[in-house]
């Protein structure tokens, strides 16, 4: 306690100004938030961290450095340091900065300048490396205009300062050239960008005088990494009038310390876009090849390699892969021009057993290649010869295709082998080697998936015979027993069922039988459960890749269905799932063969189906049942026949109604049943089957539905009833409670149910008379009258917005209905905070977007109190930190302001009374930069808004102070108005920064990219104070270009007729 | 393409030789690969197998709360050893169910050797009550459902009074347990009793301390009813059929159980299926039209596929018919024999 006590006193001496700064006694504080525990690191942060927030902290850094002797107080105090050099540089007196400055460089000096010092304090120069760019950013060139010959003179007094200049160097370029956006305005990079590279010839000498002299490993890993970083944006000549590329390939690339970097730095080089330089780029290639030859025969076995290598071998595998893909995408028909196939062949050969390797990242980077390679060879001559055997169509000897081929065969072998598990395959190995369900997505396989999938259909139209051939081969493989594996099996069979449709039908009619065949003696030959429901999962996949087949061989696909069915009942661990999941995919591919009277068959398939729905489904878990009904409801909605379609509905759907019509019944005797939590959940699964039939068969559901409808929505009724009973007797608690919960999912079903159809109907006086009103009698009353916010389904808001989308403006007389129930209630739950309620936030914004987009004549006719409330909450709305609400906000208002404009007398009252208001608070979120997200649909609608003045839309004066005033003096007051408000929320900005800000934005507003980087330069100088000099912020370039984008736009302007006022047309023009 | 019709059916996960969940192979178009209808043959394996193999279920029972010292993982790898395959440990309740096979082949002491139980239409299940609850399983051993029940041990009031572990078929529509077969009754099990003794205890356990579970109260808020079973004489299944059903759902099929048999895990050659329909092709034995209604419009359909029949050997056909209804011993069947009668059961169908 004491100790305590005594800290808090003794800390807060370090913030008493007047003193001298006690350095062992910061220490000691440092030391304590490091190392300490409890409330005496607390204690120890608050101090550290008001300490810095101090004005004056940084004019204490010099004495921290001088004098402690630790490490992490060293580090606090660059901290503060930084702080003040990006904040307020502008406004520290010149011979502060000077100070500041000289004693930064000294440091680094001193530190720099042996070779035991530099590796010693790496991490304390490293951040002091930092500070000095951060300053040089500010000074450079301006007030430090010998700054590159100092650093070149001085890199030349020895070779440790010579090193860390070098990371100096890197760190400039960098911060100039990589990270700019944002953090400078787009003139000042601009400027350091030109300044910098006419300085380079100085830095560049550097750089190849140590390549060439230096012995020192150390500082040439530091110059090779610098040049990297220089590659992407120094002239062109450096690169290639020099003996650069050539130092690099001979003395750089064979040793295993530089060849890392070196391969970036050519690879670098290679992705330059710039079309000529041939020669160099032939030289570098053949060259390159030649010394990979030397460190990596093409005998290596590269998979073993990496996997048995060191970190530093790895990694050299990769870049390899980088710059074999980089060169020969960007440069390959320039390779294949000069004639240099035999370098071209072996480079290709190298990416073919790096492709081999076992590593994802690497494969990906290969594949990318191997993609690209694919699709190009295919879209020179997309269309396949009707036969390979027509000797009319054989490839020419010296065709691109020709030469490809062999390495193509290999690239085909490689996509089988490797196949990427596709997305709707289920049943998966898992690390213990048992055969499982999965239940994660995993994206980055399906990307991949969809990666391999691609270029092997390519590779596949290039050549189909082959891929046949290797796939034969390797499922031969597997039912020898030669290559059998699970993982083997699956990615053939993934590769088989990806290429379907890539085949001319006969072809791959023969092909898919003789897989099939195989597959099923596979799948006899092998015994055990495993085994036996990996090769059964890879058949269905397979049968469902390929419905085109399906279609046209009737007995086949009842066969598969049937087979299905009976693996419906398979106890298997997730055999019923592949079983639903196939039954679903073939259903909806092929649902018109279950409808139609097949040859041989005494009635449509359905209705077989139909007549023993009840002993399929049996084992079944309930979302599999569901899956299924959603199938079967694919296979009657191709039923176009309407009776006989009602009467398959109808038939489908006799077991969910049969128990719902029993517990209707029991309900009507004792409503009381439906508090029982059995009932409950029965009730919530049959909705949701009746949701899955809806998706299926959309409109036609409507005969099912109405048979369901009222009861339906009594039922919500009274689940909502029960819940808000449940509430007022236990409290807010009780909705925790499974009964409760399953009660809700009710509620949700039913307005699920209701919105997922009304969006598939197409009959809008069907469903505006028999369907609606029910529902807003029910559903929004209960919504208005239920106590308990939590309580409120936020899904009726998503429903209500829903069908205003489906139904647009023929809702539009509901409309004041629908706000009279929700729109006060649901606000007063959101208006408290940004976080409450999210769901709620969300699906309330999009109902006012729908009304807005679909039924703006309802917005205009509410009264001016509520309509202040609507526009309230869009500014609610945008202010949020909820991405999602945000948009939405914008969008809404952005939609608004153009919906308004149409209706003039509207309008006008509109803008008198919010214009102002709607600007304010977009520039309030605009300078936030916790929305910086959203700067360009904020770019969008101030732009809107500045054109409404300027081209004198708006017809009254905005100026409530001057209300006579003709309207054209909107402008003015317009830009007085921003004007001030910039300023009175930004006083460190200049007169002359807001001046060029407000005329930029009247300037710009036709061209949004340009207006959203204007807006984007300005945030970034309310970040720093500048105090009087503001000088490198180019303002006068700005408004040079400014002045350029103002002559532009009236020039565009003058060359359309009418667009502007006779007088203001120049004489020369008149007649 | 007639290959892979036929392949195609044959292929499984779980070996089910004549699985009720597909065609029967007498009906079937294509011939499953797995008919070569060793259904005798495997009776009497499983008979004689059964004297080997024991397996306490109490201690299984006892261990289930306790989840892990169940480990018995070597599920996987025992296919075709019959012993194994009729005394399968099943993994907690997973595959615990004695499951059928299509009736296909029918022994000539049929009459005097089963028995006969008529399945209402429902879900089948596992009933188990202990330690204060009772708990309803489904084939995949995936608990469904839970709620108190007059069982023995099956409520909180009589937790302490033991388990029960009962074969069921779950009625949605009229929320009734219908129990098949019995396995377990107040910590006694029966399950490695023969079919007639369990179905005995069944019923005199039913009428004499089960009053309660046939009722609804709060203590059992479902009801349970147990199906009685009759025996396999030819006038007695007729009557079966005939009669109005004993349960008030529709009839789903009958299973056919060989006395013998004990409760064991699985799919089993000793307990047989089939639907009302096929009385008359499969059992000689009439049955209502309204029940021949049933028959999937299907099978009358077989002329357009008689490419699968000889045509040559009709001639013989009515004879044959009379034979494999009834008299035909098993022992005949060899596979190739097998395969040629089922041919022209389909012309046989195909003439009806």
């Amino acid at each position: 306690m004491i100790e305590k006590m005594s800290l808090t006193v003794e800390a807060s001496k370090l913030l008493d100004f007047n003193q001298k700064l006690d350095i062992p006694l910061l220490d000691n504080v440092i030391g304590f938030m490091y190392n300490g525990i409890g409330e005496q690191q607390r204690i120890a942060q608050e101090v550290l961290t008001t300490l810095k927030e101090h004005p004056d902290a940084w004019t204490r850094v010099d004495a921290i450095l001088e004098y402690s002797q630790n490490q992490q107080t060293k580090y606090y105090a660059l901290q503060i340091l930084e702080q003040v050099i990006n904040t307020k540089w502008k406004v520290l007196p010149r011979d502060q900065c000077e100070g500041i400055k000289k004693y930064i460089v000294n440091v680094i000096i001193k530190l720099s300048s042996t070779p035991e010092s530099l590796e010693r304090e790496k991490v304390y120069l490293n951040k002091l490396n930092m500070i000095l760019v951060q300053i040089l950013k500010r000074e450079w060139p301006k007030n430090w205009q010998s700054f590159i010959p100092d650093i070149v003179g001085a890199s030349k007094t020895n070779e440790s300062m010579c090193q860390n200049n070098m990371v100096i160097l890197k760190l400039l370029s960098e911060e100039v050239f990589d990270f700019s956006t944002g953090q400078m305005t787009q003139t000042k990079a601009k400027h350091l960008k030109d300044t910098m590279c006419s300085q380079f010839q100085q830095v560049f000498l550097l750089c190849i005088f140590v390549m060439e002299n230096s012995q020192n490993p150390t500082l040439v890993s530091a110059t090779l990494e610098t040049l990297l970083r220089f590659l992407n944006w120094i002239p062109l000549g450096y690169i290639f009038e020099t003996k650069l590329i050539s130092t690099l390939i001979y003395k750089f690339l064979g040793l295993p310390l530089f060849r890392n970097v070196t391969l970036k730095c050519l690879t670098e080089i290679a992705g330059v876009a710039v079309p000529s330089y041939d020669e160099s780029y032939i030289m570098m290639f053949s060259q390159t090849i030649t010394q990979l030859q030397e460190m990596l025969p093409l005998e290596t076995n590269i998979r073993e390699a990496y996997a048995n290598g060191q970190d530093a071998e790895q990694q050299f595998i990769q870049n390899l892969a980088l710059f074999l893909c980089t060169y020969l995408k960007e440069r390959g028909s320039l390779v294949e021009k000069k004639q240099l196939s035999d370098a071209l062949i072996k480079a290709l050969q190298y990416l073919i057993l790096i492709s081999e390797v076992d590593d994802t990242e690497i494969f990906k980077i290969c594949l990318e290649y191997w993609n690209a390679l694919a699709s190009d060879l295919y879209r020179e001559s997309p269309f396949l010869p009707p036969t390979s055997a027509s000797p009319l169509y054989l490839p020419r000897p010296n065709s691109r295709r020709q030469f490809y081929q062999s390495i193509l065969t290999k690239v085909r072998a490689l996509m089988i082998s490797r196949m990427a598990k596709p997305e709707e395959v289920l049943v998966v190995e898992n690390e213990q080697g048992e055969v499982v369900r999965e239940f994660m997505r995993d994206t980055d396989s399906i990307n991949m998936y969809k990666n391999m999938r691609e270029t092997l259909v390519y590779l596949t139209h290039l050549d189909y015979a082959d891929t046949e051939r290797i796939m034969t081969e390797k499922l031969a493989n597997q039912v020898n027993g030669s290559e059998w594996s699970w993982r083997n099996l699956n990615t053939l069979c993934w590769a088989v069922g990806s290429i379907s449709g890539a085949m001319p039908e006969e072809d791959e009619k023969r092909f898919l039988v003789i897989v099939i065949k195989d597959l099923l003696g596979l799948c006899e030959q092998k015994r055990g459960k495993d085994n036996k429901a990996i090769i059964a999962s890879n058949i269905m996949y397979i049968v469902g890749q390929y419905p085109r087949f399906l279609r046209i061989h009737w007995r086949f696909l009842k066969t598969v269905i049937n087979k299905l069915f009976e693996f419906m009942h398979e106890t298997h661990d997730g055999v019923q799932d592949m079983a639903c999941d196939t039954f679903i995919k073939i259903a909806q591919k092929c649902r018109r063969q279950f409808v139609q009277m097949q040859v041989g068959e005494a009635m449509p398939f359905i209705e077989e189906i139909l007549s023993s729905i009840n002993s399929i489904i049996c084992d079944l878990q309930p979302q599999q049942v569901h899956t299924f009904y959603e199938a079967v409801g694919y296979m009657i909605s191709a039923q176009t026949d309407q009776v006989i379609q009602d009467h398959l509905i109808g038939k489908y759907m006799m077991l969910p109604n049969q128990v719902w019509d029993e517990i209707i019944n029991q309900a009507s005797r004792n409503v009381d049943i439906l508090k029982d939590p059995d009932v409950v959940k029965q009730l919530a699964n049959i909705l949701k089957t009746n949701v899955r039939a809806c998706k299926a068969l959309g409109h036609p559901f409507v005969s099912q539905l109405g048979r369901i409808y009222l009861d339906m929505l009594n039922v919500y009724k009274v689940m909502s009833e029960n819940i808000s009973a449940a509430i007022a007797l236990n409290g807010e608690g009780v909705t925790k409670q499974p009964l409760i919960k399953s009660m809700r999912v009710v509620k949700k079903e039913t307005l699920k149910l209701i919105s997922g159809w009304v969006s598939r109907s197409y009959d809008h006086t069907l469903v505006l008379d028999n369907f609606i009103p029910p529902l807003l009698e029910a559903v929004l009353m209960d919504y208005q009258r239920t106590g308990v916010p939590s309580a409120r389904e936020p899904e009726v808001l998503s429903t209500m917005a829903t069908i205003v989308n489906k139904l647009e403006s023929h809702i539009t007389q509901q409309v004041p209905k629908i706000f009279d129930a929700v729109f006060q209630c649901t606000l007063a739950m959101i208006n408290k905070d940004f976080e409450e309620f999210p769901e709620h936030r969300t699906n309330f914004f999009l109902l006012l977007q729908a009304v807005n987009t679909h039924c703006f004549t309802a917005l205009l006719n509410i009264p001016p109190a509520q309509f202040k409330l609507v526009l309230d909450s869009i500014i609610w709305a945008f202010k949020h930190t909820m991405r999602n609400v945000a948009d939405t906000g914008l969008q809404i208002l952005y939609q608004l302001l153009q919906n308004i404009s149409a209706h003039e007398h509207a309008a006008s009252s509109f803008y008198q009374t919010y214009y102002t208001d709607i600007l304010q608070h977009i520039f309030s979120v605009v300078t936030d930069s916790s929305h910086t997200a959203g700067l360009t649909m904020h770019a969008s609608i101030l732009a809107y808004m500045f054109t409404l003045v300027e081209q004198n839309r708006i017809t009254v004066s905005l100026d409530s102070a001057n209300p006579a005033s003709p309207s054209t003096n909107n402008v003015t007051f317009v830009q007085g108005f921003v004007a001030n408000l910039l300023k009175a929320a930004f006083p460190h900005l200049s007169e002359n920064q807001i001046k060029i800000t407000v005329q930029g934005m009247v300037n710009l507003n036709q061209d949004i990219p340009a207006f959203k980087e204007h807006l984007r330069d300005f945030l970034v100088q309310i970040r720093e104070v500048t105090g009087d000099d503001d000088s490198d912020l180019f303002l006068e370039e700005r408004e040079a270009t400014l002045r350029l984008a103002q002559e532009e736009k009236r020039r565009v302007q003058m060359s359309v007729p009418g667009i502007l006022n006779p007088h203001e047309i120049p004489e020369d023009m008149q007649d | 393409m007639e290959d892979l019709l036929s392949n195609f059916g044959g292929v499984e996960v779980t070996p089910r030789p004549n699985n009720p969940h597909a065609e029967h192979p007498h009906f079937a178009l294509y011939k499953n690969k797995t008919t070569g209808s060793s259904q005798e043959e495997r009776r009497k394996m499983v008979l004689h197998a059964r004297k080997e193999a024991r397996y306490d279920l109490l201690s299984l029972v006892r261990n289930l709360e306790g989840e892990s010292e169940v480990t018995d993982d070597s599920e996987g790898d025992m296919e075709y050893e019959e012993v194994r395959t009729c005394y399968a440990r099943p993994k907690k309740f997973r595959n615990f169910l004695m499951l059928s096979e299509w009736l296909v082949d029918v022994p000539e002491d049929f009459a005097s050797t089963y028995l006969a139980v008529p399945c209402p239409v429902g879900k089948r299940c596992l009933v188990m009550s202990s330690k204060g609850r009772t708990r309803v399983y489904a084939k995949s051993g995936v608990m469904v459902k839970e709620f108190p029940s007059m069982l023995p041990g099956g409520n909180r009031r009589i937790c302490s009074r033991g388990f029960a572990l009962l074969d069921c078929i779950w009625s949605e529509v009229n929320k009734i347990y219908y129990i098949l077969d019995l396995v377990m009754w107040l910590n006694q099990s029966i399950i490695e009793c023969e079919t007639l003794f369990r179905f005995e205890w069944l019923r005199s356990r039913i009428e004499e301390e089960g009053q309660e579970v046939q009722e609804i109260s709060n203590l059992n808020p479902v009801k349970f009813q147990r199906v009685p079973y009759y025996d396999c004489s030819p006038e007695s299944l007729q009557r079966l059929m005939a009669e109005e059903l004993p349960f008030s759902v529709p009839l789903d099929g009958v299973l056919f159980y060989h006395k013998e048999s004990h409760y064991t895990h699985g799919n089993t050659p000793l307990v047989g299926w089939l639907k009302g329909y096929m009385f008359p092709e499969i059992l000689g034995i009439p049955v209502p039209d309204s029940v021949l209604q049933e028959k999937p419009l299907k099978y009358v359909n077989l002329p357009s596929h008689i490419q699968y029949g000889q045509q040559k050997r009709s001639a013989k056909k009515s004879e044959e018919k009379m034979e494999v209804a009834s008299t035909k011993s098993p022992k005949k069947n060899t596979k190739k024999a097998g395969k040629n009668k089922s041919q022209e059961n389909e012309m046989e169908v195909s003439g009806t």
